[in-house]
């Protein structure tokens, strides 16, 4: 199978890499930071990474150097970053893995960032499920700040950059960055209507900035090769390596780090070694539980957000399941309702309102009781919710459903003809709420 | 004295094809409003916050790929938006679905059926079937307490009432709870709820979720007969709404965008209405008969008041009689009493309850500002940058005054500096101004004084006093500083328990302020000395340039709803309408020809005199309207004695309090909410209110009852309706009368200010500038007592409303936490409170609002503790206080769990 | 009138050192609620209402304000709960590669439905959402530590470590997959 040469993943595939400080800084870490704050302006940082073409790992997208950009220059006025390492979507476990594994990566991508933008604070917000990930982190934390890499003049450069871990305690939709601003502030994780914009009006109505874990742990690489080695991995839209979680029915579950643009096809059947034994493809969800499914015939599809866009879905979180043709569609649109039920904030009316009423819909056809209208009703009810919402989680969450029903429309009537699922008998289980 | 408002520049944007000028910043939902296109909308509410959760205002913006809600959309230059497109049409059509789904069919039993905002939107988006055949979603019904009641099954989710309760009311009684399609508002767990009970979430509730259950089933509310008037529980001058049914009042509401609370109200204006509706009302003329008092005709009343009125003046001349109105009472009721005393009766003797405080305010002012009114607007006061509040308790006194200075502090940044003897509680559920300071000085109580020095003393020695006023005022300025030199900051930090440093900081804060304003009430107004802290106040103003300069000013508070006009139309020996002194012979004569008559000779005696001279033997007869000193009174007072000894006492009042039942005559009035009038509230404006119900049984308005004994006695004072008696009121006393909406009635008379600066401060000067210290705690009575004002209860009528009796934790002695635990008592415990004057006992509440070793009882619950207090007469305002004694305390009953926190 | 709460206690002095030496991480207060919950549970198990009125006092909140906050986080038990929460992941990942048969294990093991508490106090089972441990699926979590690689012997085992010491060596370390590549 073709190999790349890993940045993200390199220290902690190193056999016997620990993650401490000790351990990061051996093999080079903390040699970027050191020289971007005694070298380079700020605006010259944001440039880099412009020039780079990084563009943001949480799911948009979003060119990062351009994000940094809206960020107002008034040295006045306090500015924050937050961390987003809330990994939350389903299907997706690479920020887990590279706080757990190499936390110190992160934490210098974050004092670059931080001193890219002007803010003296960044907070983590950590996902409140990563207790192991918190020890890590806080333990990295302390021994950064115990080498004077945070807290009051950092590196000596007369800069202050905090770094504080504030955690999260069980709610998906915190991943959605004004969401997260909101429970920083300790409140209830509701997404804020925009405008305002966090770039002006963010945590504590001060401008701020939302970055990905992945996101800022390329900083470092970027800004010590250079934007131009780093934009000419990958595609010219799509630059850079990208960490894909893969799971389902795969042979080799697992995140692998490949460039921007390679086919579907070779991540599943190089890197994690194809589907089971004896059988088939039948689906893919190429990134996170909020992207349209895929059919096999998408398997050429290559991995950027332009093309994944094109052909219907989006690359989202890079998380990638795979399903053989053993999976019920109608169960599996089930399954991910069921989570988008549970996880809607309520905060506004068309996903309140139509999340549960979609969830009732579908748990009908699933268990037999589905009527033919429903189907047509499904797609209205969609139609009433995407786009109409305060923030992007009623998009993802008819996603599912429609790309099925494109899809996998026949599985849905049989469902309704044979009043049962025919491939689920015992699916009550599987609502289980 | 409104500012200038920083100059908005416009922007033009087209709306359905319609070009519109709004100001920079207006938010398309109210530039469509300004273009008379309706968005319809169920979150969004003018005065909160946008939150755009509800998604019914959405929109098509040119340019923009996904509709935009419009409720938080800021107009742009240029911006082109269609609200009338398919698209939008739709996207309404599939909100109004998606909240309908799960939305009940009750509306036949829902009070809201027929001012219900999604009634309206659904007949005009949606089709009348419904799509959903899910079953609906159930809320388990919670007990939400005994006055508001909570249909979860009817909500729609738009947090009006939450936000409300937070962002205009600082309560944060209400909240959100759990998430997604479970997502409900409620208090704390499955509790009754537990806040300032103004309502607002009720009035804001867009559907029926959120209701009144004082007024629950009864109505429909296009059945209802709505009468606006005017609040008769403060000085704020709230405008209500009375809405009524078959002469009963079923409700009292407020429209946003009315009066000056702007739909505003507080728990006494929302739910204290219902004492109106009262049984026990007076309801036909009482006369006593062999010891009992019996009902009697209205011609047998009048002609026997007239009568027996007529023989004691005939005996001992008008000066044998007095009269004393509650300051409650409308402009027209005050005005035409003190010219039937003065005229018909012939006496001098007239004063109203302002007594009790507000003359202390109009003694100390009247000579810097030429009145006793709020020289700074509400509208100054949501645009000040820095207030200064002395002595007063706001959400309890003043609550309409404290949502706005609450709103300016947390919303425009304002800074606050409370002056007085409240300590922060943060946690509780009634909001406390104290927890919104950032300066708190908190002070030993009576010390606010000493601190007023202490600000005015920092001014000077930090070179902060008014360029202009050392330069025009120069002997004024260096008097000043030359006295408060003299008080060492050793004396006033000790006496008055504030740190230097915290003062100095926050008279930088009022110095440096642009905008600030200095409010102040009853803790100074109703205090010992306070024309002379009012005063100080005034040169503190003066010295840091805030009296004038727009923007600032000074805020007396009043307690009653209308102490202004008592005042000002000369229902007080000392002034004439207009606030003439009496004394002034050139301006009496004008009032004299006005009225075409001679004006009773001598001084007159105020209110506690009166008491005084009944007790001994001088006056023969006193006329009490809405007044009743014997429940105001403490004991020490001996007003019992007094009233027992009189000839004559009549009682015109709504109810029979105690003072009636020792009338020989009882006259049943109307109450404000049967007779029509104006009322001038703490700002000086004079607001009419119109007559909503007509009087129960034989009651009447008081001028009725002046004009019918007055022609009686043949001395006609007749008038065609209170609009008559207004323009006569203009006549007489044109310095007083309304000068019309644009004009702030409060502003500061520039000759008056000129003259108190050439030489009017000497008076007294000395005096002010030596703050007395207060008496030593004696060792039998370690804690020192305050009566303070409630939010739930402020005078005889709150006092009889069955629904304010239904809101929990009234009627508490508030202690600190470590007291309460020295003692043993926590929450709930009972002890036993006594001074010189005697013993009481009352439930506690720990506190942290109370400071260590100090103690709070709210007035108008317990004559008990009232007459614990003993009774001090202020010799040149005649102002009596009785709020203040020190007291021993010790624990009664088995104490219940100390709470730990401060909450409460 | 009221639903009889559980006992609720007020915080230690040790728990309210803990809430307040936040303070200096943030500009305001409120900010700690969430840790200030955490801390909380950690002291007492659940967050009860005592608790939720000391919090607020030293956040300078109303009670409601911390409620509000406390019923939107999935982590926050409003009462008494086992003294292991055994939360097992239902999202699609999971259940493709048979989470659902390990839930019913579960089930018939400690012999309670998904939201129960066994009787001795000790478990309580609950489904919850993608844990971000997918391709090591089926996976678990029991109080601070995720379990991967279910199968129902490997659920035994940590059952009954759980009984007998208090932890279980099958706890997930720092995470890294495919294994074979480390
Ligand atoms: C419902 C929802 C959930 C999200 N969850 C996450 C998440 O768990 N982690 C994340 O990094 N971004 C998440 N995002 C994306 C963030 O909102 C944001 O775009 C991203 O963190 C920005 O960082 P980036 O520019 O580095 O990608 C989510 C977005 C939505 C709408
Ligand atoms: S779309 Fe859903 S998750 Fe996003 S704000 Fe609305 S209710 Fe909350
Ligand atoms: S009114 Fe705009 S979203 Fe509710």
């Amino acid at each position: 199978m073709p190999t790349y040469e890993k940045i993200l993943l390199k220290n902690m595939e190193t056999p016997g890499y620990t993650g401490d400080l000790a351990a990061y800084e051996r093999a080079g870490g903390y040699q970027a930071v050191r020289k971007v704050l005694a070298e380079s302006t700020p605006e010259q940082v944001v440039d880099v990474v412009k020039r780079s073409g990084l563009r943001g790992r949480g799911g948009a997208g979003f060119p990062t150097g351009t994000k940094w950009g809206f960020i107002p220059k008034d040295p006045s006025v306090p500015k924050y970053l937050c961390v987003n390492a809330d990994e939350s979507e389903p299907g997706t476990f690479k920020d887990r893995q590279l706080i757990e594994r190499d936390p110190h990566q992160m934490i210098e991508g974050t004092l670059i960032a931080a001193y890219a933008i002007g803010a003296k604070v960044a907070y983590i917000y950590l996902r409140g499920e990563f207790a192991l990930g918190a020890r890590v982190l806080e333990r990295a934390l302390n021994e950064a700040r115990a080498k004077g890499y945070i807290g009051k003049n950092v590196f000596g450069s007369g800069r202050d950059i905090e770094v504080w871990l504030h955690r999260g305690a069980g709610a998906y939709i915190c991943g959605e960055e004004t969401a997260l601003l909101e429970s920083i502030e300790g409140k209830r994780g509701l997404p804020r209507a925009k405008p305002p914009f966090p770039a002006i009006n963010g945590l504590y109505q001060q401008p701020t900035v939302i970055n990905n874990v992945e996101t800022l742990a390329n900083l470092p690489h970027i800004l010590t090769r250079g934007p131009e080695w780093y934009a000419a991995i990958g595609t010219a839209k799509s630059p850079g390596m990208r960490i894909f979680s893969v799971s389902g029915h795969v042979k080799r579950p697992g995140n692998y780090e490949v460039p921007l643009g390679i086919p579907l096809r070779e991540l599943i059947d190089e890197h994690a070694g194809g589907v089971r034994d004896g059988h088939r493809i039948k689906a893919i969800i190429p990134g996170g539980a909020s992207a349209a499914f895929f059919t096999p015939e998408h398997l050429d599809v290559t991995l950027d957000f332009e093309s994944i866009a094109q052909a219907g879905s989006m690359l989202g979180s890079g998380g990638v399941t795979v399903m053989d043709e053993t999976t019920c569609m109608v169960w599996a649109a089930y399954n991910l309702m069921g989570f988008f039920h549970h996880e809607s904030c309520g905060k506004c009316t068309p996903c309140r309102e139509g999340s549960v009423w979609l969830y009732r819909i579908l748990g009908r056809i699933e268990h037999g009781e589905g009527r033919p209208e429903d189907l047509d009703q499904l797609v209205r009810l969609c139609g009433n919710i995407a786009g109409k919402t305060v923030c992007a989680f009623g998009d993802a969450e008819v996603a599912p459903i429609l790309s099925t029903l494109k899809h996998f429309r026949h599985e849905y009537e049989a469902h309704i003809q044979q009043k049962r699922c025919p491939m689920h008998p015992n699916v009550l289980a599987m609502a289980a709420h | 004295m409104s500012t200038s408002t920083p100059a908005t520049t416009t922007v033009t944007l087209t709306i359905n094809g319609q070009a519109v000028t709004v100001a920079k910043g207006t938010l398309l939902i109210e530039a469509a409003k300004q273009a008379g296109v309706d968005v319809p909308h169920f979150c969004y509410h003018p005065k909160l916050k946008p939150d755009a959760n509800c998604r019914m205002c959405l929109v098509e913006i040119e340019k923009m790929p996904k509709l935009q809600t419009s409720c938080n959309m800021p107009v742009a230059e240029g911006m082109v938006a269609r609200t009338d497109s398919p698209k939008v049409a739709e996207a309404r059509a599939g909100v109004l679905e998606f909240i309908l789904a799960n939305h009940p069919l009750d509306c036949p039993i829902c009070d809201k059926g027929g001012e219900c905002h999604l009634q309206d939107e659904a007949h005009a988006y949606t089709p009348n079937y419904s799509a959903f055949r899910e079953p609906k979603r159930f809320f388990e019904k919670e007990y939400f307490g005994p006055l508001i009641d909570k249909e979860m099954t009817r909500c729609v989710q738009c947090l009006r009432c939450v936000r409300y309760c937070d962002e205009i009311v600082d309560s944060r009684a209400l909240g959100s709870r759990d998430r997604g399609s479970f997502l409900q508002i409620g208090g704390l767990v499955n509790k009754e709820l537990d806040c300032e009970f103004c309502g607002g979430c009720i009035q804001i509730c867009p559907v029926g979720a959120l209701t009144n259950r004082v007024a629950q089933y009864d109505f429909r509310p296009w059945q209802l007969k709505k009468i606006e008037t005017i609040c008769p529980h403060c000085g704020d001058g709230c405008r209500l709404k009375v809405e009524s049914r078959d002469n009963v009042v079923v409700r009292v509401t407020s429209d946003a965008g009315r009066g000056r609370n702007n739909g505003d109200l507080c728990a006494k204006g929302y739910f204290g209405f219902d004492a109106v509706n009262r049984d026990d009302r007076v309801k036909k003329p009482l006369v006593r008969r062999n010891g009992q008092l019996v009902e009697t005709s209205w011609f047998e009343a009048t002609a026997l008041v007239a009568g027996r009125f007529a023989a004691i003046k005939a005996q001992h001349g008008g000066a044998a009689i007095g009269g004393v109105i509650s300051a409650d009472a409308s402009n027209e009721d005050l005005y035409l009493f003190q010219k039937f005393m003065r005229l018909v009766l012939g006496s001098p003797h007239v004063d109203s309850t302002a007594r009790y405080g507000h003359h202390n305010t109009v003694a100390a002012l009247r000579e810097v500002t030429g009145h006793g009114r709020m020289t700074a607007s509400y509208e100054d006061l949501d645009r000040a940058q820095a207030f200064l509040v002395i002595g007063a308790d706001l959400t309890e006194t003043n609550p309409i005054v404290s949502y706005r200075v609450k709103h300016a502090v947390r919303f425009q940044g304002a800074k606050l500096v409370t002056v007085g003897r409240y300590g922060p509680n943060p946690g509780a559920f009634v909001s406390n101004l104290v927890n919104r300071a950032t300066h708190p000085l908190t002070a030993a109580p009576g010390q606010e004084r000493a601190v007023v020095l202490g600000l005015i003393k920092s001014l000077i020695e930090g070179r902060r006093v008014d360029g202009r006023l050392i330069q025009e005022s120069p002997r004024y300025v260096e008097r000043l500083s030359g006295l408060a030199s003299r008080v060492s900051w050793d004396q006033l930090t000790a006496q008055s328990g504030v740190a230097r440093p915290a003062i100095e900081a926050a008279a930088t804060v009022y110095a440096d302020a642009e905008r600030a304003v200095a409010l102040f009430g009853r803790d100074v107004v109703r205090s010992r000395g306070a024309a002379d802290t009012i005063r100080l106040i005034a040169d503190l103003a003066l010295l840091a340039g805030k009296l004038t300069a727009p923007g600032c000013g000074l805020g007396p508070l009043a307690d009653e709803a209308n102490a202004q006009g008592a005042v000002e139309l000369g229902a007080a020996p000392e002034y004439l309408p207009g606030l003439v002194p009496a004394g002034d012979g050139e301006a009496g004569r004008r009032v004299a020809s006005a009225w075409k008559d001679e004006l009773p000779s001598g001084p007159g005696w105020s209110l506690m005199e009166m008491l005084e001279e009944a007790r001994a033997g001088r006056l023969k007869a006193l006329y009490l309207v809405g007044d009743d000193p014997l429940r105001s009174l403490p004991a020490s007072a001996k007003v019992g004695e007094a009233l027992a000894r009189l000839e004559l006492l009549v009682c015109q009042d709504a109810f029979l309090g105690p003072s009636a039942e020792a009338a020989h005559i009882c006259l049943p009035a109307a109450t404000m909410a049967e007779r029509e009038g104006s009322w001038t509230n703490h700002e000086g404006r004079v607001q009419r209110g119109k007559q909503a119900l007509d009087p129960v049984g034989e009651a009447q308005a008081d001028v009725a009852m002046f004009s019918d004994i007055a022609r009686t006695m043949g001395y006609p004072l007749d008038y065609a309706d209170a609009k008559d008696i207004a323009a006569e009121i203009a006549r007489v006393a044109p310095a007083v009368a309304p000068k019309g909406a644009s004009v702030h009635p409060g502003a500061v008379q520039p000759a008056v200010v000129s003259q108190y600066l050439s030489n009017g401060y000497e008076q007294d000067v000395e005096r002010r500038f030596a703050p007395e210290s207060s008496p030593r705690a004696a060792s039998a009575y370690p804690f020192h007592l305050t009566l303070i004002q409630s939010l739930f209860r402020s005078g005889a009528l709150t006092a009889r409303s069955t629904a304010l009796a239904k809101v929990p934790h009234q009627a508490k002695l508030l202690i600190h936490p470590d007291d309460a635990a020295a003692l043993g008592v926590g929450s709930g415990g009972t002890v036993r409170m006594r001074s010189a004057q005697g013993a009481a006992e009352v439930v506690v509440r720990v506190s942290t609002k109370a400071r260590p070793g100090r103690v709070l009882f709210p007035e108008h619950y317990l004559d008990t503790v009232r007459d614990l207090i003993p009774i001090e007469v202020d010799p040149a305002t005649k102002v009596p206080t009785f709020r203040e004694t020190a007291v021993a305390l010790e624990r009664v009953a088995a104490a219940a769990v100390p709470s730990r926190n401060g909450a409460g | 009138m009221n639903m009889a709460q559980p006992v609720s206690h007020a915080l230690s002095d040790s728990a309210k050192a803990r809430i307040t030496d936040l303070f200096p991480r943030y500009p305001d207060k409120r900010s700690v609620t969430l840790a200030a919950l955490r801390v909380a549970q950690e002291e007492q198990g659940y967050v009860g209402e005592q608790a939720m009125a000391d919090i607020a006092v030293l956040l300078e909140l109303t009670p409601v304000q911390v409620y509000e906050t406390a019923t939107f986080y999935t982590l926050f038990a409003l009462e008494p709960v086992g003294t292991y929460v055994i939360q097992v992941c239902r999202t699609l990942s999971c259940a493709l590669v048979g989470a659902d048969p390990l839930i019913r294990h579960l089930e018939q093991k400690l012999g309670i439905g998904v939201g129960g508490t066994t009787a001795d106090g000790m478990f309580t089972l609950k489904n919850v959402e993608c844990l971000a441990g997918c391709g090591a699926g089926p996976m678990m979590q029991i109080n601070d530590e995720y379990y991967e690689y279910l199968t129902r012997e490997k659920i035994d085992r940590i059952l009954d470590d759980l009984r007998r010491e208090g932890k279980s060596s099958l706890a997930s370390g720092p995470f890294l997959i495919p294994l074979e590549t480390a």
